[in-house]
């Protein structure tokens, strides 16, 4: 055999690669040498487990705190609104907002979140047109310790419209009662409400 | 029983192997010594760069002395331990240097160092420098560095089959036909 396959590619890369140089030897064990002497301590794998259940458990224990103190009420998911803890209480805000209202009369609106029956009170001759309905009250937390509270008002379209002849329509107010009692009409509008009709 | 206590008690010679695990850095250095120039050819086909070659080196010996801890093969398995970790060094340093993929392959023609080796370089070598890096570097292992098969797979990180299509493309594409014994050893 003049010369194998083998030897002929061996030889290719050996002059592809060329020698190292003779002090690589000397440069790699003596690099070597000053590192493992003055290298990163070595966990044993004893310390190196028990390093880790350590770590478990303190996550262990700070995901326990978090769930029992309820920290996570208070991180902001985008798109959802967290229950905060208000500093006015709810009944107090649809108190200070019913003192507001004047489009609607607020006797006729619950003074709690809910719906009720009502008679809408309307324009026109004396003493006015009277419309069966029903009328809602409901709060929402907004902001710092602050309060949205809606009144709304429902009425049959037969009874009542401008437009359409049937389904139900509706006309409501917003008002933004802020933690200090502060009180903001934030919205007022709907279907034609018979309040306007002259 | 441990490993090491069954090859106390068989063999008679010390073996650095032992003292090695055992956090002995001169037999570790006994054991590697004959490594360190088949990691070095290894890194320069890798990485095309004499210099960083030798970083690489540097590093995977390091990395090597760290984890011989944990080597559990025989001893006639080191080589293809350490060109494993080598050839992951290297890996990282090509990883690391995003540059490196529009260097090509034209640069392995520069390696020789003096100007007149790359005159007198035979065909065959100019022919190697222009193969793919894959098949270059599973080339050079199997008929450069005399690695096994299952070794030359292991270092690659791809199966036995797998090392040797890359083999056989290599040579196809070098048009060189393997003897009859040889291609029964692949």
């Amino acid at each position: 055999m003049k010369n194998s396959a083998r030897t002929r590619i061996a030889s290719a890369f050996d002059e592809l690669t060329g020698r190292p140089q003779q002090s690589l030897n000397a440069a790699v064990i003596a690099d070597l040498r000053r590192r493992a002497t003055v290298a990163e301590p070595r966990f044993s794998p004893v310390a190196r487990s028990a390093a880790l259940t350590a770590t478990t458990l303190l996550m262990v224990v700070l995901i326990g705190l978090a769930i029992w103190s309820g920290v996570w009420l208070y991180i902001p998911i985008p798109g959802v609104q967290n229950e905060q803890p208000t500093k006015l209480p709810e009944a107090q805000a649809i108190q200070l907002a019913l003192r507001q209202l004047v489009f609607f009369d607020p006797k006729v609106f619950p003074h709690g979140p809910g719906r009720q029956d009502c008679t809408i009170i309307g324009g026109g001759p004396y003493p006015g047109m009277r419309i069966p309905g029903s009328c809602q009250t409901s709060a929402v937390v907004d902001g710092a310790g602050g309060w949205l509270v809606t009144f709304t008002e429902y009425w049959d379209a037969i009874r009542f419209s401008s437009g359409p002849t049937t389904g139900t329509l509706s006309y409501r107010v917003t008002y933004d009662v802020d933690a200090n009692g502060k009180v903001t009409q934030r919205y007022q509008g709907g279907d034609f409400p018979p309040q306007e009709a002259y | 029983m441990w490993l090491a206590e069954k090859e106390l008690l068989t063999e008679t010679e010390p073996n650095p192997l032992i003292g090695a695990r055992a956090g002995d850095l001169r037999s570790f250095e006994l054991l590697v010594e004959p490594l360190l120039e088949p990691g070095y050819r290894l890194a320069v086909v890798m990485l095309q760069d004499r210099t960083e070659a030798e970083d690489v080196l540097q590093e995977a010996t390091f990395r090597a002395w760290r984890s011989i801890r944990s080597f559990r093969g025989e001893r006639a398995s080191l080589k293809s331990w350490f060109l494993t970790i080598v050839a992951n060094q290297c890996r990282q340093t090509r990883r690391a240097r995003w540059w490196s993929v529009v260097r090509g392959v034209t640069r392995v023609r520069d390696l020789a160092q003096p100007e007149d080796m790359v005159i007198q370089r035979s065909d065959l070598a100019n022919a190697v420098a222009e193969l793919g890096h894959e098949d270059r570097v599973a080339l050079h292992l199997y008929f450069g560095l005399d690695i096994p098969i299952a070794d030359v797979a292991r270092v690659l990180r791809v199966s036995p089959r797998g090392a040797k299509s890359r083999i056989h493309r290599a040579l196809k594409r070098l048009r060189i036909d393997l003897e009859e014994q040889e291609i029964l050893q692949l």
